[in-house]
């Protein structure tokens, strides 16, 4: 369990950096933007309490399969990744119905994948696939709706728009297949690097969606900051 | 790109930047999973190979171990079979030679107690242990005293089946061999199996081993209590092997490595956790995979920060530059990004500021030249238009100075209904036109009118002229009715001043009839001299006329004077007339005195004696003449007035002449035909003064007539008469010849507003249209 506590502090210490960095960008940004902006910041915030939990060992619960599955990851996805798609929704402008109807795929998608991740056998894969069929939904909604509303918006607000839609897709679509490869999964992958390529896809995923937004809010203001624009 | 035929790849692929970047990034992560399977097949083999090895290496070991064990205890039991101390029958020191033997460990490990038993009896007759003393081992279970071996040689050894015996607390494998020298004895080793199978099984943490016979059970176990106990499954295999062989299983649940026993038929199998076994491998599996997501999530990371950033500042660049291709050239070229991107939006900008010139320019250049084009055109319509303008202009100059020349060339020749056409473009051509014309038309009403009244006044003076030679006439016979009344007066006053005193008032009177009649001869020598005067004067006249200038005034002075003359002619006329009346009555009375001489024979004292009835008679017959007299003094008067009128009228006509002299003055060469016509008229007045001196003349005819009496004064009453219907006629003629002067001068008056600006040119053509109206 060392090894899960080194990558537990390694994510906790990255999220928490990214959450000064982000924090600091309150002060670049124009004051009418600062809340949404603070759903940026308070995405990486709360991954900070997670990770922090969990490297005190809290919250692995066993699953049907005898695994540990880490509750408070799953409820940190169920609360950062419906914030995500909420900015997103808000940058691209579109209806608040459709932004609601993403969030409640997305936050179908990670109690699926929870479902997925305690249950054996033949449900916990169903539920797993269910997941991911409402994280398609949630990607139709970012490609299609959610594009057609941003179309009214200037050129570098598409263009944030189409990179951090793209940013959140590719990096997110990479959960699955971690999932697939955990010991919830097939196994292939032991529950330590699964923790550590866990830990670093969320570090990147979350700070690093803020930070790119953070960069392209910068740009469409006028306010060009080469400093923010290094995302890693 | 766009050339399709370059590229290896698909025009999907190869027409977009990010599919370009996802296939490179998706050939990385293809390349990094074959690899990593590579490696992972590659590791997974030796760790694989490694674990065989170390399980079959602790089975071979075990074996061996197990092999030296069971032969050293064989040989301890050959050894101590052999031993003196058993040749013996006292069993008491046999037992306690085998006890102390066991307490001092001089048999092989494990070996928990050493038998002396007699297989003949098929009892212990002395152990190391004294239970075992006198005990049966077949009733105990004993392999060995079940099933005994038949030994050809004392030094031959037996290893039995492991059994238990109730006596013994553990599994039991004894070994056996005869004791030299006693027969039916053979020396029993028994061994603790629980105490062998523990150093077996116990050697290593993460695995355990087992020994099973060929009977398929369990010689050694690490759970002790399953030794003897039925092993399952995996006899064939053992079967297969030979003695020393050994191989490696894999199963479900762990791995396992297998070794034959030389010295036996015992298999050992050392099993390992198949996880645990291979935990390395997994572990480099998971790694693997682990690295390969991570390295997936930073590619994943790269193309979507990178990638999508430059795809989109490419994508942003492209339409820019297509909008600016499409010539809007405003499109807002601004990037954050300082990198090569950066530098090609600002190259762009660069480009388009560049461009911007270019066209500007450009459209600069095209509408100067533009400009210029419209101005050479302009140049050039202007051009020829001021060309045909000047050639139309030229042309009607030409055309127009021809037309004028043809008709003053007309007029020069005579021809004055030739008009110019004055409508040309040129004003001052027009004008010069509209001026020759205006001119034709004066000169052409001036002549036509001068011309008429030329012929007016020529006909009338014509008339006046044959009238006043009738008068002439008649005042000739009238003068020499005079003249013959004179001398018959003078007679008459010579036998009157014979009588003077008896006929003072009648000699008086003969006085005053041949005073009268002198001075009627004088008046009409005086009239025939202002007549002669007159027609000097108008001769001068006309010469002086010919000389234009300075001799128009005196012209008119002549002319003036001349009708002064006229007016003088008038009023001698009128005194003639006056005469004529006292004649009159001096010729009643002389012509009753001829009628009564020419009655009565030629004695004037027959007439003197009877003056007073002759006086009487002559008084009617003067009355009578007085009568005539005053008729043809009224006609005289009339004449006069006719002749005053017709002197005005000359006047008039002179001034008129005048005024056509100093207007035709300006038409230089028309004095010629004035003076002829002023000749013309000079003759008229010359005739009138002819006439006049013709009337004097036929006073003195009167006179003579009167003289000559009674033959004559038919003739003076005929004459008379004659001269008052010639005289109606000069009236007559006279009033037309006042018209028409009348007519002329207001026809001259209107010229002569207009004739300060026309001069000369004309003479000629007037002259020869009087002369044509002469002829």
């Amino acid at each position: 369990m060392s090894t899960l506590t080194t990558w537990f502090s390694f994510g906790t210490v990255g999220m928490a950096l990214g959450t000064l960095a982000l924090a600091y960008g309150f002060k670049l940004i124009d004051e009418k933007n600062h809340k949404r902006y603070s759903i940026l910041v308070a995405v990486p915030l709360i991954a900070v309490g997670a990770y922090g939990l969990m490297a005190l060992g809290i919250s692995n619960i066993s699953t049907q399969s005898g695994e540990s599955v880490y509750v408070l990851r799953y409820i940190d996805w169920l609360l950062t990744t419906p914030l995500h798609v909420l900015y997103l929704g808000l940058l691209a402008g579109a209806a608040m119905g459709t932004i609601y109807r993403s969030i409640g795929l997305m936050a179908l998608t990670i109690v699926l994948g929870f479902g997925g991740a305690v249950l054996d056998g033949i449900l916990g894969w169903l539920l797993y696939i269910l997941g991911s069929v409402a994280f398609v939904g949630v990607i139709y909604y970012a490609m299609y709706d959610f594009d057609d509303a941003v179309q009214q918006k200037d050129d570098s607000t598409v263009a944030l728009y189409r990179k951090l839609r793209a940013f959140l897709i590719v990096l997110w679509l990479i959960y699955p297949f971690i999932w697939v490869l955990a010991p919830v999964g097939l196994g292939l992958m032991n529950i330590e690097t699964s923790a550590l390529v866990i830990s670093y896809l969320d570090i990147v995923a979350k700070v690093g969606f803020g930070l790119i937004a953070l960069s392209g809010q910068l740009v469409a203001t006028g306010t060009t900051d080469p400093a923010g624009v290094t995302a890693d | 790109m766009s050339d399709k035929n370059s590229s290896l790849l698909p025009s999907i692929i190869a027409n977009s930047y990010a599919a370009r970047l996802g296939v490179a990034l998706l050939f990385a992560v293809v390349v990094m999973l074959v690899f990593g399977l590579v490696i992972s097949v590659q590791a997974s083999e030796t760790l694989e190979d490694d674990v065989e090895s170390d399980l079959t290496g602790l089975s071979e070991s075990q074996a061996g171990e197990l092999d030296a064990w069971l032969q050293s205890t064989e040989r301890s039991v050959r050894g101590s079979s052999d031993a003196a101390a058993l040749n013996t029958d006292d069993t008491t020191a046999i037992s306690d030679y085998l006890e102390d033997r066991v307490e001092n460990e001089q048999v092989s490990t494990n070996v928990a107690a050493v038998h002396y038993y007699n297989t003949e009896t098929g009892t212990i007759e002395a152990s190391s242990n004294e239970n075992f003393v006198g005990v049966d081992p077949a009733e105990q279970g004993a392999a060995f005293a079940e099933n005994p071996p038949e030994f050809d040689s004392p030094h031959e050894t037996h290893i039995t089946e492991p059994f238990e015996v109730s006596i013994a607390d553990h599994p039991i494998i004894a070994v056996l061999s005869p004791v030299t020298g006693q027969e039916n004895h053979v020396l029993v080793y028994m061994t603790d199996l629980r105490e062998r199978t523990r150093t077996i099984s116990d050697q290593r943490d993460d695995s355990f081993t087992v020994v099973v016979n060929s009977e398929n059970q369990y010689i050694a176990h690490p759970n002790a209590s399953r030794i003897l106990a039925d092993h399952e499954g995996g006899a064939e295999m053992r079967a297969m092997l030979s003695a020393g062989e050994s191989t490696f299983m894999k199963m479900d649940e762990e791995v396992m490595g297998m070794t034959k026993l030389e010295s036996t038929d015992w298999t050992v199998m050392s099993h390992s956790d198949r996880e645990e076994a291979f935990a390395l491998s997994n572990q480099i599996n998971s790694d693997l995979i682990g690295l390969l997501l991570l390295a997936v999530i930073n590619l994943g990371l790269v193309g979507v920060t990178i990638g999508a950033n430059t795809v989109t500042s490419l994508r942003r660049l492209s339409n820019r530059a297509r909008e600016m291709g499409e010539g809007r050239l405003d499109v807002d070229l601004s990037t954050s990004r300082s990198d090569e991107i950066g530098g090609l939006y600002q190259s762009f900008d660069t480009m388009r500021t560049s461009l911007r010139n270019s066209i500007e320019e450009a459209e600069q250049a095209q509408a100067e030249a533009e400009q210029a084009r419209k101005e050479a055109e302009e140049a050039r319509k202007e051009a020829e238009n001021e060309s045909e303008v000047m050639q139309e202009i030229n042309d009607d100059l030409e055309r127009q100075a021809a037309q004028y020349q043809e008709v003053l060339g007309e007029a020069a020749a005579g021809d004055l209904t030739q008009r110019v056409e004055p409508d040309s473009s040129n004003e001052a051509m027009q004008q010069v036109g509209a001026e020759i014309n205006t001119t034709l038309d004066a000169l052409e009403e001036i002549i036509a009118t001068t011309k008429s009244f030329a012929q007016d006044v020529s006909m009338a003076t014509e008339q006046a002229g044959d009238n006043a030679r009738q008068v002439n006439q008649a005042s000739q016979n009238v003068r020499d009715s005079i003249g013959e009344i004179s001398k018959g007066a003078s007679n008459q006053s010579q036998r009157l001043q014979d009588a003077a005193s008896e006929m003072e008032g009648l000699s008086a009177t003969a006085e005053e009839v041949a005073a009268s009649a002198q001075q009627v001869a004088t008046t009409s020598q005086a009239a025939a001299e202002v007549g002669e005067t007159g027609r000097e004067a108008a001769q001068k006249a006309v010469e002086q006329m010919n000389s234009i200038d300075e001799e128009t005034d005196r012209t008119v002075e002549e002319i003036n004077a001349l009708a002064e003359d006229l007016s003088e002619i008038g009023e001698i006329v009128d005194l003639i007339t006056q005469i004529v009346e006292q004649t009159n009555m001096l010729a009643l009375n002389a012509s009753i005195e001829a009628a009564r001489a020419d009655a009565g024979g030629d004695g004037f004292a027959v007439v003197a004696d009877e003056i007073k009835g002759l006086a009487e008679e002559t008084k009617d017959a003067a009355g009578d003449i007085e009568d005539r007299i005053d008729r043809i003094q009224a006609q005289a008067d009339e004449t006069v007035e006719t002749m005053e009128a017709t002197s005005e009228q000359v006047n008039i006509g002179t001034e008129t002449v005048e005024e056509a002299i100093d207007a035709l003055e300006r038409i230089v060469e028309s004095t010629e035909e004035v003076d002829t016509g002023i000749q013309e008229i000079d003759d008229a007045t010359e005739e009138q003064a002819r006439t006049a001196q013709n009337v004097m003349g036929v006073i003195d005819d009167l006179t003579d007539i009167s003289r000559e009496t009674a033959t004559e004064a038919d003739s003076v009453a005929d004459a008379a008469q004659a001269q008052t219907e010639s005289i109606d006629e000069v009236a007559n003629s006279a009033d037309e010849l006042r018209d028409s002067a009348q007519a002329l001068d207001d026809l001259l008056d209107r010229f002569t507003v207009k004739s300060d600006s026309n001069a000369g040119g004309s003479t000629t053509s007037f002259g020869r249209s009087i002369e044509g109206g002469d002829s």
